[in-house]
């Protein structure tokens, strides 16, 4: 029980580095955190052999829930650009398709769903805290494209339903993205 | 289980009215706006002495 209880939080935290930085990657302002620390900048100079040895050490540990979340994640992050050509000659909203395929056929579905709806959560909240910054300098963000009160409704009917499907699996994913977080800010 | 998905019924009928009626209240809004402008604008001319467009004083507006 308390060794189950360890592989998956371990599994989550290494995920959560891996996760963390990718989107750094595809956001492009890494040369900003870069002068902030010297951690980071170490770290961000071997970013491949690290995130890759860290997703299959992940990978190991808890096989179902790491594969559905990453793979959430990559998903989510294609729905501001759903029509855009990709390097694999395949529009983004096909690569999607195949993502939930693969997702619906390999993963026993209220794993998937408990993924993807407490990714599509932790998205959100990001998009509340920061509108004003994201309206400023003119970043995609849901709540200036659907309206603040609407993407408040909207996260806590997610957060519900992410509790109704298992509530020790969405504690465990929300406290290991808020630390990732924390440690990323004050690092 | 039953009080989680009548919460969710709840919170979804919630936001469905909001979002209708916010965008109502909205476009509403704005044709009062449009119908009223021109008064608010020489009110404020009025009490200001200044165009409230280009703020300049009496009668003599900017290019």
């Amino acid at each position: 029980m308390l060794l189950e209880l360890f592989k998956k939080c371990t599994g989550l935290i290494l995920l959560g580095i891996v996760i963390k930085l990718l989107d750094d990657e595809i956001d492009g302002d890494i040369n900003e955190k870069i002068k902030e620390s010297k951690i980071y900048a170490s770290f961000i100079q071997f970013k491949m052999p690290y995130s890759l040895l860290f997703l299959s050490l992940a990978m190991l540990l808890q096989p179902h829930l790491v594969f559905s979340i990453f793979t959430s994640a990559y998903i989510i992050g294609m729905f501001h650009i759903p029509s855009q050509e990709l390097p694999l000659k395949l529009k983004a909203y096909q690569e999607m398709l195949i993502l939930v395929i693969l997702n619906l056929v390999l993963v026993p579905l209220d794993v998937f769903g408990i993924a993807f709806f407490s990714i599509l959560f932790i998205q959100l909240i990001d998009d509340l805290i920061d509108h004003q910054y994201d309206l400023k300098y003119g970043y995609k963000n849901y709540a200036n494209i659907f309206g603040l009160g609407e993407i408040i409704i909207a996260s806590s009917i997610l957060l519900v339903v992410c509790f109704m499907i298992s509530w020790f699996n969405t504690v465990i994913i929300l406290s290991s993205g808020v630390l990732v977080n924390y440690v990323y800010t004050k690092i | 289980m039953v009080y989680g998905s009548i919460l969710i019924f709840y919170l979804v009928i919630l936001l469905l009215g909001y979002s209708i009626g916010r965008r109502v209240g909205k476009n509403e809004g704005k044709e009062k706006a449009i119908n009223e402008i021109t008064i608010y604008l020489k009110m404020d001319y009025y009490n200001k002495k200044e165009c409230p467009i280009c703020s300049s004083p009496k009668n003599t507006h900017k290019r």
